[in-house]
């Protein structure tokens, strides 16, 4: 308990958080111009005529041209992030409009997405403004030059558990020994200059898929470790580069490398403040005051180690609750957002849905193009979830046509990692009889090795 | 919809967006970084060092690189030889689809002649004459009709050459009042081989009264006007999809052949997915047989008006499709390298599902059920709908297939959407 006590009162430097503040809203801000650039805001947002809500999340919906304000408060929410301009006000904002733009269709869910929601909630408990901000230059009293040492340490904690559990996702026997998905998709990439050519070779697949998860693995302990900090910096920078050449994965790998800056010690980050400081000559007598003022002790302070533990707490638990499901984890899908599961696998399916009319006895099948995007087609018919959800859908645009009893049915068939296709969901089971809960789906046929 | 080609310029404009938006944005980031860090006084010792042996690394790096790709040559030709996209590309362009698009305009050009002739001297001679090139040059489009890339896809062939079922009212009006706009998208369903069905024989029950039209003192001309008017349309419209093929867009085609969404391999995949699922699965048999409405829609099939070809017809296109999968040449003389080629390599290295078979071999259930069928689909429909949903069934387990099993092991997307992945 005394250890403890101390461990929370111990401080450190400022700067590295300052630091990190600083990249973290320039990335979003980037992000999101560049997903308004590609045009994404309207194709994903504006054009389906349905979204895919995530359980529990269904009153969340996009806003119509609204949608461009929610991007326009995120993006300005980022810069001012980055800025250090009423910065609590600004991560949470930040936080709650990237979230909610998140859960408007779950047809984009991306692990990164996620890992910028939960790194913006961890920064709105953290004092990310207090130093080198445009906060502490017009009220230097807000200046904080030392914080407490477990600020830092969450931010390391949640990379930790980022890494590891990515690591421990890929400890199967479809990645380690079938090299799945990467057989899959590595030679496809063999038109590329110079490294192209190695994606024919079967062991470079292995030696992909082995040092991944490798990487995954020890690059926390190697960014914990003084001494291998720079080497494992170095693995950061190299592998993230990597796979930002190989796939298609947006802004993830700069804002991976840029977070891992946060393992560094405070002198580096210092004379990054330094640097910047000199760069935009702005004068050092106002950002460094004389008096060293650390940051105070307080209720709120324990408010907040509680509420972050909790946090904690549930990022170790969430990536585990796949265990209370039956089945095979990549068939089933339940239990394996939020987990930290990147590029497990390669999935693809095709879900033909029969809509019998009850009273007439007459059915007809469904033309999926009439009312979803090619995108939105294409992760339904994977994942039960989006099935079920697309199944009441039709069921209620149909009742709305003026047949009220109405049975609904998908032949859908899957094929996971390579292996031939089958059939996914039990194709005698009315939809419309079943509904969305975090119980097991009984009505997923089940995995035929 | 389809208009890949009209998008991808865009498309391309937009992939050169999004890399040099993130390349901007990280090489600006990292920069600064590295140029922050690296500052000339040295009182950081630990992490200051760390980085600068980082440049090193990636410097050293680079220069790897250089040299293995100089040994690259040696290796390349052991691993590559039995499967290239490029020579996979050059067999369908030159062995596939020109000849197919060469033979259609052949076809165009006796149904223009015949039409000609017709108009000139509308008696019965010319007039089965003239329906015969028109089935002849219908059988031909049916192995085109999947080629929707390029030219085709820039012009939408398509819809001015094939839109089924007629409006044939609007046709009409549109026929009598003259002065029309055949360019138009609001006259796609008055034009193309549906128009020449019912100009050809939906018009009268018998040769007579069908001649009676064009020879009607009042409305005759315009008769004949209209069917010349469609004829050179449907010959003009595929003349310059060849001529693009061959003076241009062959070479285009062949060159771009990477496996990125925007190239060949990809996009004319897709496309041959899409014409087999959308209007060959169901234009041709589903819509008919009512597997998307209520109530099945006997009038919807193929050629309606000539009545007894749609069988003729679906196995035409079917023919075509089963052949470009196994890479047949359009000369049924040989084969090279296609679909099938490449499924048998990959699988040779990979999980063997011998899918290529059980492609071939549910092609070949679609053609046993295709037996069990009336010659007139539309008959088929009223007699035993229960055929025509089985042969529905049977042709989409070939969408599974191929859109499943096969993209996924090709790695070709559906349907390239533009969008980051995990």
């Amino acid at each position: 308990m005394l250890i403890k006590v101390s461990y929370f009162s111990k401080t450190t430097s400022s700067a590295p958080l300052a630091v990190l503040r600083i990249f973290f809203g320039l990335l979003m801000f980037i992000s999101i111009i560049r997903f308004w650039a590609l045009g994404w805001i309207d194709k994903l947002y504006i054009q389906p005529i349905f979204f895919f809500s995530y359980h529990g999340f269904e009153w969340i919906k996009p806003l119509g041209s609204l949608t461009y304000l929610l991007f326009f408060i995120c993006g300005i929410s980022a810069l001012f992030v980055a800025v250090g301009l009423r910065y609590k006000w600004a991560i949470i904002t930040f936080f709650l409009s990237f979230t909610y733009i998140e859960l408007m269709d779950k047809t984009t869910y991306l692990n990164h997405y996620y890992f910028v929601s939960v790194l913006s909630f961890l920064l709105i408990f953290l004092p990310a403004g207090n130093y080198f901000s445009w906060d502490t230059l017009k009220k230097p009293r807000k200046l904080f030059l030392q914080i407490p040492q477990w600020n830092i340490d969450a931010i390391k904690l949640l990379l930790c558990i980022v890494y590891l559990y990515a690591g421990l996702a890929k400890l199967n026997s479809e990645w380690l020994f079938q090299g799945m998905p990467l057989k899959i998709w590595l030679p496809t990439k063999d038109y590329l200059p110079m490294i192209g050519f190695l994606f024919r070779y079967d062991w470079m697949i292995y030696l992909f898929a082995w040092g991944g998860a490798l990487y995954d693995l020890i690059i926390p302990f190697l960014l914990l470790n003084r001494k291998t900090r720079g080497f494992g910096f170095m693995m950061v920078v190299f592998f993230h580069l990597l796979t930002a050449i190989l796939f298609p994965i947006g802004m993830f790998p700069y804002l991976m490398i840029f977070s891992a800056l946060i393992f560094f010690n405070y002198q580096f980050h210092q004379k990054i403040i330094d640097r910047l400081l000199e760069i935009l000559n702005i004068k050092n007598r106002k950002i460094h005051p004389i008096q060293d003022t650390s940051f105070r002790h307080s209720l709120i302070n324990t408010a907040k180690i509680i509420i972050l533990a909790l946090f904690f707490l549930i990022q170790i638990g969430l990536p585990l609750r796949y265990v209370l499901y039956p089945g095979n984890l990549f068939w089933t899908e339940e239990g394996y957002r939020w987990s930290w599961r990147v590029m497990l696998m390669e999935k693809a399916g095709l879900a033909q849905f029969k809509i019998v009319d009850n009273a007439s006895g007459s059915w007809f099948y469904v033309n999926n193009e009439d009312f979803l995007t090619s995108f939105q087609e294409k992760q339904m018919a994977t994942q039960p979830d989006f099935i079920l959800q697309y199944a009441h859908f039709l069921n209620e645009y149909f009742s709305q046509q003026g047949m009220t009893d109405l049975s609904i049915f998908v032949d859908c068939f899957v094929a996971l990692n390579g292996r031939k296709s089958t059939r996914y969901i039990d194709p005698k089971f009315d939809l419309t009889k079943g509904y969305e809960s975090f119980a097991h789906k009984s009505w997923i046929l089940p995995f035929n090795e | 919809m389809r208009s890949f080609l009209l998008k991808w310029p865009l498309l391309i404009k937009n992939k050169m967006k999004n890399n040099l938006l993130t390349l901007c944005c990280f090489t600006t980031l990292s920069i600064s970084a590295l140029f922050l860090s690296c500052s000339e006084d040295d009182n950081v010792r630990l992490d200051e060092g760390s980085l600068i042996n980082q440049n090193d690394f990636t410097d050293d790096q680079i220069d790897g690189d250089t040299s293995d790709s100089v040994d690259t040559t040696a290796n390349d030709a052991g691993v590559g030889e039995a499967f290239t996209r490029g020579a996979m590309l050059v067999n369908w362009a030159d062995k596939i689809i020109i000849p197919a698009f060469e033979s259609l305009v052949k076809n165009m050009d006796s149904l223009s002649l015949a039409a000609n002739e017709f108009t000139d001297t509308p008696n019965q001679e010319n007039l089965i004459n003239l329906k015969q090139s028109w089935l002849n040059a219908y059988l031909a489009w049916q192995t085109v009709d999947m080629f929707d890339i390029g030219m085709a896809e820039e012009i939408t062939l398509r819809n001015f050459i094939n839109v089924y079922p007629l409006d044939a009212q609007g046709m009409t009006t549109t026929l009598l009042a003259g002065n029309y706009d055949l360019t138009s998208i609001n006259r796609q369903d008055e034009q193309g081989f549906s128009a020449l069905d019912y100009l050809l024989h939906g018009l009268g029950n018998t040769d007579e009264e069908i001649i009676a039209f064009y020879t009607d003192e009042t409305n005759g001309g315009k008769y004949k006007t209209f069917l010349t008017d469609v004829v050179d349309r449907m010959h003009s419209l595929t003349s310059i999809v060849l001529a693009d093929w061959k003076e241009s867009y062959r070479d285009e085609f062949i060159e771009r052949d990477g496996n990125a969404a925007t190239e060949s391999v990809n996009s004319m995949v897709n496309d041959y997915i899409y014409y087999y699922e959308k209007f060959l699965r169901a234009g041709k048999v589903g819509i008919p047989a009512g597997v998307f409405s209520n109530s099945s829609l006997s009038n919807r099939v193929e050629a309606r008006y000539r009545g007894g070809v749609s069988k003729e017809l679906l196995i035409k296109a079917l023919n075509s499709v089963q052949d470009f999968f196994n890479g047949v040449h359009f000369s049924q003389e040989d084969s090279g390298m296609s679909l099938k080629g490449w499924i048998n390599y990959l699988e040779a290295s990979g999980s063997t599902n011998n899918l290529d078979s059980l492609i071939n071999n549910q092609f070949e259930l679609i053609h046993l059920q295709l037996e069990n069928l009336n010659l007139d689909l539309a008959q088929q429909v009223e007699i035993d709908n229960i055929k025509m949903l089985e042969t529905y069934d049977i042709l989409q387990k070939n969408v599974v297939f191929m859109k499943v099993d096969m993209l996924q092991l090709l790695d070709i997307t559906v349907d390239y959407v533009d969008a980051d992945g995990d």
